[in-house]
């Protein structure tokens, strides 16, 4: 188990690598640069020097490239060229809340993904089955920041019962006490959440119920079944326990839909996350800050697929004696 | 065997559709009458309009394709119409002796599936629409101040008109245009290079495809609009944007699915018999991946890429959305959508008029890619 | 079957989510907690919810770039004027005392108020503002404020005392505007005395300010909120103590998102609300006040009376920063000709593109006739008396084939000399309002026998081809600059870097040289008048409109000041009667 674990770190180094590269690449053949913003014509030449040398930008690209890469491994990662502070800060500001926001969509997508799948399983062909069939190919199929906008109109516009915007009240959440505060951030996260995870939860209930579909088609379902167990002790107990292993890959593979999806999410409802904070960056062309979050970004979903393969690896005893 | 046919089907030949639904095969029946529908609205639309559309004057722009393909499509589109109703009176009786191929196997398969015909109906009349769009448009997408401006969904202005006083659904019909467009033309870039990469790992093995699906695993790490922000968001002040740009890039982020699948059946595929046996005759590498191997795995990414034709559109609206998607004027879904965004309070349904087709469109590939799925799998067979 | 313990995947996630809440309730973000607001003697307080359109990034006065920024500011530094605008601006005493200009206007004695200091206790003095100054001079600080010192001597201000100073200029300029140079907050000059200047935008005091203004930061959530509260280190006059709790800026990109948490009262302030949403505003919330802000920016559409290839040329020959002679390029034949100009003008009918652009549904303008790139606002120095161009589209077809340009090949397009009456306009991406105006104008000078081709292209690379000339006609638009200085855009040459038209009139040339040395404001204004009259008979451009910026504040706030300087001007000011106070605390 342990080998297991190391050999996967092992392997998403050069991983990490290959994307800070690739990344690199882009940066370096696209046109134009954030320092420019610092230059009018009548900006004298060494003035200029100075500004470059201060940027590090008069090295030739390959040093520029070692020292970056040398910075990240120490855990540096610069400074904004627009914000012009340590870029680690701003990233770990905007983080956690990606995090939290994510986190909720992910525990949406799980329990209502896998209790729609099960239950349309259980009652394949029926009227339900279809029903939900249909309402899940219908939010499967809604561009995530169309379902945001949806929501937010009719859930803070016309019915005003959500907040529109932010994480938190601004006028009153510091004279809460922590058992509001934590109501407040919980109305906060609903319908960006929502917004966030409808979409996988539509796509994890078809997954769920054709994983569980064959699951009860096996042998040992038709054992237990002609034990006398209830058809729901089946299905929950011997099926889903099975049916589940397929999801787990998949949960941790949910993760760059999470952070596509965060981009416009975020945007939408002013959440104040990663997701806004990488556009923004691209928009005006903060190297530092997009190297910065690209590496953190890979870094979560490495770490993600890693707890999924440990979860899989868990719960299938096969592999973990392999 | 033909007097067994009813003679209720002879009904199609008058309308196509009526047929079958004297048959109660509903949903074909519909799925005709439908296509009957728009080629009726297209016809109507068109009345009076023809000279213009076909030969415009020289000053507002000469020559355009488009009404001229129109025209063809639905020429064409009756034809097939007619067919399909004329066919279904006149059935083509199985003779014993036919040999029974795969492609007859998974027609029948596909057939049984009436969740998958339907969805294949639905994109049929979306592309219909598409095709046959300058006659069912009623005003110019560009056109301002067509009847006011924010106005609300009514006779004559089925969707609004947006800020502009430009007609929304007249917009979202030529945005069909250019989003399905991309859809197809990106999905089959993904397509052609998933499959090439695919077919040389998959061949070759050894180094090449640890490094090739290495690769592929460090693209699929990369969440997909976060990488095309990035790529297009650093190109675009080199002037560079355009749809061809948006199409190509989208092909080139889209590639790793059709990869692993084409992999993956090319290896099974690679020690059967009849693969051995053109090795020891001596042909060509390039000549058994490309003209024995490939077709064999096909199957699957014709599956595949229908299915991501519904996650391009999303995508490409998503890019659109933020600004980065085909610059204007040309309009795709996602760039209506934007449009609107300040004016969801005042005039609601410019966002919410695209969001819908958008979901109509991205349901139809879906539910037609799960038919084609469910077709080939064989698990599903003898249901 | 063994019952195996089954680990569901759903605890951890569960777990994980259910602690990452209650770490974020326990925490409060970058300070934890707010203080406690003393309660005031004259009755309950309240909170001010301001919607920001991006996050504040610098908070000092040498290097700050954006309008969050400044706003902010406002707030939290004690300002060496209080400006106010009345037709020109007009400064009063605030961290200055008093000030007087010398005989020749060259120098500028000022003597400071006392009783200003830090939030740390220390006494705001004379030496600040000398070291402030002394930042904005070096070039390792690149400060955008660059040019406030381009006519002090090297050692302006000179430090009489510890409340007095003495500005020195190498020459006298208008009044105004040399009291706005000397004019910038003061940056703590015990603080960032030893500060490395060449990564000054990344000393700590830029995000965590030492406030010596009536109130001062709180807290601090990035890309969340800024919370300002009174501070209470602040021995400034009274005239500056604060009458709210908190001022809170929210911070809200989406344009939509700020309008409804306008409208729901999530927020109190909106600020450039559009047009189309100001009258139904009106009507479903009485108890918002829309306020004007006055003629703040303006369209225009600029023809470029240079061909712009044969000047890309020209600089391609000419080495770095050294300059082309416009006499050396071609003219454009369309735009060249100032009676072809003219007659364009009267083609296009303003009065509609307002109407159509500007105008809410119940009939209400928010624009006005441009003459000049003056703002109106600026009463004195406008030129009133200049006759905006009638609408005439006989008159202009009269005036076109006067200066040739006749139909001669029949395609409905004027031509002369083998050159069609044909241009391409061009206008810059995401611009709803431009856009329409720009379909507006091709179909109206369609009507008099011109082709109009419309380019729509990304914003930066729209100001890029400005500046280089790289276009034949453009629309675009100008921010109203507060101080009248017509040189960057109106004197002839490569060096003025606004002037894109490439406008040259030497008589317009030595009116502004005159106007710029003239200190006086009244005998200067005379002579801004005369140029602009000059420029409106030239149209280089074609001046559209000034437009009126929308602000919505919630009726509750007495003394709301929404004024050209500001869309929440003052805040200081602001108050609300105690019956009316929504946020006790």
């Amino acid at each position: 188990m342990f080998s297991y674990i190391v050999r996967k770190l092992l392997l998403a180094i050069p991983l990490l690598i290959g994307v800070i590269t690739l990344i690199f690449g882009l940066i370096e053949l696209s046109p134009g640069d954030a320092t420019d913003r610092f230059f009018t014509p009548e900006t004298p030449p060494e003035v200029r020097e100075l500004i470059e040398q201060k940027w590090g930008l008069d090295k030739p690209a390959g040093h520029r490239y070692l020292l970056m890469i040398g910075n990240l491994v120490r855990g540096d990662f610069g400074r904004s060229i627009f914000q012009e502070r340590p870029v680690f800060d701003i990233i770990f500001e905007a983080l956690p809340n990606t995090i939290l926001l994510s986190l909720v969509s992910l525990l949406i997508i799980q329990f209502v993904g896998i209790t729609l799948g099960t239950i349309q399983a259980m009652r394949q062909y029926t009227p339900s089955d279809a029903g939900i069939s249909v309402v899940s190919l219908f939010f499967y199929s809604m561009p995530r920041f169309w379902l945001a906008l949806m929501l937010q109109l009719i859930f803070a516009l016309m019915w005003p019962i959500l907040p529109s915007s932010g994480m938190t009240d601004a006028v009153m959440h510091d004279y809460m006490t922590p058992f509001q505060q934590f109501l407040d951030y919980c109305k906060h996260l609903i319908l960006p959440g929502c917004a966030l995870g409808i979409a996988s939860a539509a796509g994890i209930a078809r997954y769920m119920r054709s994983s569980l579909l064959e699951v009860i088609r096996q042998d040992y379902i038709r054992t237990a079944r002609a034990k006398g167990l209830s058809e729901t002790t089946i299905t929950v107990k011997h099926g889903m326990r099975n049916a589940l292993l397929p999801i787990i890959t998949i949960l941790g593979l949910q993760l760059p839909f999470l952070f596509s999806g965060s981009v416009l999410v975020e945007t939408i409802f002013a959440w104040p996350g990663m997701g806004r904070l990488i556009v923004e960056a691209i928009f005006t062309q903060d190297t530092p800050v997009i190297i910065g979050c690209f590496f953190v970004m890979t870094l979560l979903v490495v770490a993600g697929n890693l707890i999924a393969d440990i979860l899989y690896a868990l719960v299938d005893p096969r592999i973990r004696y392999s | 065997m033909a007097s067994d046919v009813p003679g209720t089907r002879k009904l199609g030949l008058v309308v196509p559709g009526l047929g079958h639904l004297a048959e109660r095969q509903w949903i074909d029946g519909l799925a005709l009458l439908s296509y009957l529908g728009i080629l009726a609205w297209a016809l109507l639309g068109g009345l009076g309009r023809f000279d213009a559309l076909l030969f415009p004057p020289a000053e507002a722009g000469g020559f355009k394709i488009h009404p001229w393909v129109g025209v063809m499509s639905w020429v064409g589109w009756v034809a097939l119409c007619w067919f399909m109703a004329w066919r279904y009176a006149n059935p083509v009786v199985p003779h014993e002796s036919d040999k029974s191929s795969n492609w007859k196997d998974f027609k029948k398969q596909f057939v049984k599936n009436r969740v998958g015909v339907f969805g294949m109906h639905l994109v049929g009349c979306l592309i219909l629409l598409a095709l046959v769009t300058p006659y069912v448009a009623p005003f110019d997408p560009d056109q301002i101040d067509v009847g006011g401006q924010r106005l609300a969904p009514q006779l004559g202005y089925l969707m609004g008109t947006d800020e502009f006083g430009r007609d929304v659904f007249s917009r979202v019909m030529y945005g069909a245009r250019i989003s399905l467009s991309i859809g197809f033309i990106a999905v089959s870039l993904s397509a052609t290079i998933g499959t090439v990469v695919g077919a040389v790992a998959g061949y070759f093995g050894g180094a090449i495809d640890k490094a090739l699906m290495w690769f592929v695993d460090l693209l699929l790490s990369m969440p997909r609009l976060v990488l095309l922000l990035a790529i297009v968001g650093f190109f675009r002040t080199s002037g560079a944007q355009s749809i061809f740009l948006i199409v190509v890039i989208l092909g080139l982020t889209g590639w790793m699915g059709v990869s692993r699948i084409v992999r993956s059946q090319i290896l099974s595929l690679k020690e059967q018999d009849f693969i051995q046996a053109g090795r020891a005759l001596g042909l060509s590498n390039s000549r058994i991946i490309f003209k024995h191997l490939v077709p064999n795995a096909l199957a699957p990414v014709i599956v595949y890429s229908s299915l991501a034709i519904g996650s391009t559109i999303l995508v490409e609206a998503a890019l659109s959305f933020l600004g980065l998607g085909v610059p204007p004027p040309t309009s795709t879904w996602g760039a209506i959508v934007n449009d609107g965004r300040e004016y969801m309070r005042a005039a609601p349904w410019i966002t919410i008029s695209p969001g819908v087709m958008i979901v109509l469109a991205v349901m139809a590939f879906n539910l037609f890619g799960d038919g084609l799925r469910d077709a080939m799998d064989p698990k599903l067979r003898g249901r | 079957m063994s019952e195996r313990k089954r680990l569901s995947p759903l605890l951890p996630v569960a777990g994980a989510v259910l602690a990452g809440l209650a770490i974020f309730s326990c925490s409060g973000g970058e300070q934890a907690g707010p203080a406690n607001t003393p309660a005031s003697a004259d009755g309950p307080r309240d909170t001010l919810v301001v919607g920001f359109q991006s996050d504040a990034d610098l908070l000092m006065s040498v290097v700050y770039q954006s309008a969050s920024d400044s706003h902010v500011m406002s707030g939290i530094f004690a300002d060496t004027y209080k400006a106010t605008m009345d037709c020109q601006l007009d400064y009063k005493p605030y961290i200055a005392k008093s000030w007087e200009f010398s005989e020749d206007g060259t120098q500028i004695s000022m003597k400071l108020q006392e009783g200003f200091q830090w939030a740390d206790g220390t006494p705001l003095t004379a030496h600040d503002m000398a070291f402030t100054y002394e930042l904005i001079r070096d070039p390792l600080v690149a400060s955008p404020r660059l040019t406030y010192t381009e006519y002090m001597t090297e050692d302006s201000p000179v430090v009489v005392g510890d409340y007095e100073l003495l500005w020195k200029f190498t020459r006298a300029y208008d009044q105004i505007t040399m009291t706005a140079h000397t004019g910038l907050p003061p940056v703590p000059k015990h603080k960032l005395e030893g500060a490395d200047r060449a990564t000054l935008r990344g000393n700590p005091l830029v995000r965590e300010p030492l406030a010596s203004g009536p109130f001062k930061i709180e807290q601090w959530l990035p890309n969340e909120k800024i919370v300002l509260v009174p501070n209470d280190n602040y021995q400034g006059p009274d005239e500056f103590k604060p009458s709210l709790n908190r001022v809170i800026f929210k911070i809200l990109p989406e344009y939509a998102t700020r309008l409804v948490e306008l409208e729901n009262g999530s927020t109190d302030v909106a600020e450039a609300i559009l047009v189309a949403d100001a009258d139904r505003i009106r009507k479903d919330h009485p108890d918002i006040t829309m306020h004007r802000r006055g003629w703040r920016s303006m369209d225009y559409v600029t023809w470029n009376q240079l061909e712009h290839a044969d000047y890309k040329a020209k600089k391609a020959n000419v080495a770095e920063g050294e300059q082309v002679d416009w006499n050396d390029v071609k003219r454009h034949p369309i735009f060249g000709d100032r009676a072809v100009r003219r007659a364009l003008a009267k083609a296009v009918s303003v009065d509609k593109l307002m109407a159509d652009l500007l105008t809410s549904e119940t009939g209400e303008v928010y624009a006005k006739r441009s003459v000049s790139t003056i703002t109106p606002a600026l009463c004195n120095t406008h030129n009133n008396d200049i006759k905006p161009m009638p609408f005439d589209v006989d008159t202009a077809k009269a005036e076109l084939a006067a200066a040739g340009w006749v139909d001669t090949d029949g395609d409905g397009i004027r031509d002369k000399g083998g050159v069609d009456l044909s241009w391409k306009l061009m206008t810059n991406a995401g611009n709803a309002r431009r856009a329409k105006g720009a379909i507006i104008m091709q179909a109206q000078f369609k009507d008099i026998g011109a082709k109009v081709e419309i380019e729509t292209v990304e914003s930066n690379t729209f100001f890029e081809r400005l500046r280089k000339k790289d276009y034949e006609s453009a629309l675009s638009g100008w921010s109203a600059g507060l101080f009248v200085d017509m040189s960057t855009m109106w004197k002839s040459g490569d060096a003025q870097e606004f002037n894109f038209p490439s406008y040259a009139n030497p008589q317009v040339d030595e009116l502004i040289d005159a106007a710029l040395a003239e200190p006086d404001p009244a005998k200067n204004a005379l002579m801004w008048k005369e140029i602009q009259g000059i420029i409106y008979e030239d149209q280089p451009y074609l001046f559209l409109y000034w437009m009126d910026e929308i602000v919505g504040v919630h009726g509750r706030f007495d003394n709301a000041k929404v004024d050209v300087l500001s869309p929440f001007h003052e805040l200081w000011t602001w108050s609300v009667d105690p019956n009316q106070v929504k946020y006790a605390r």
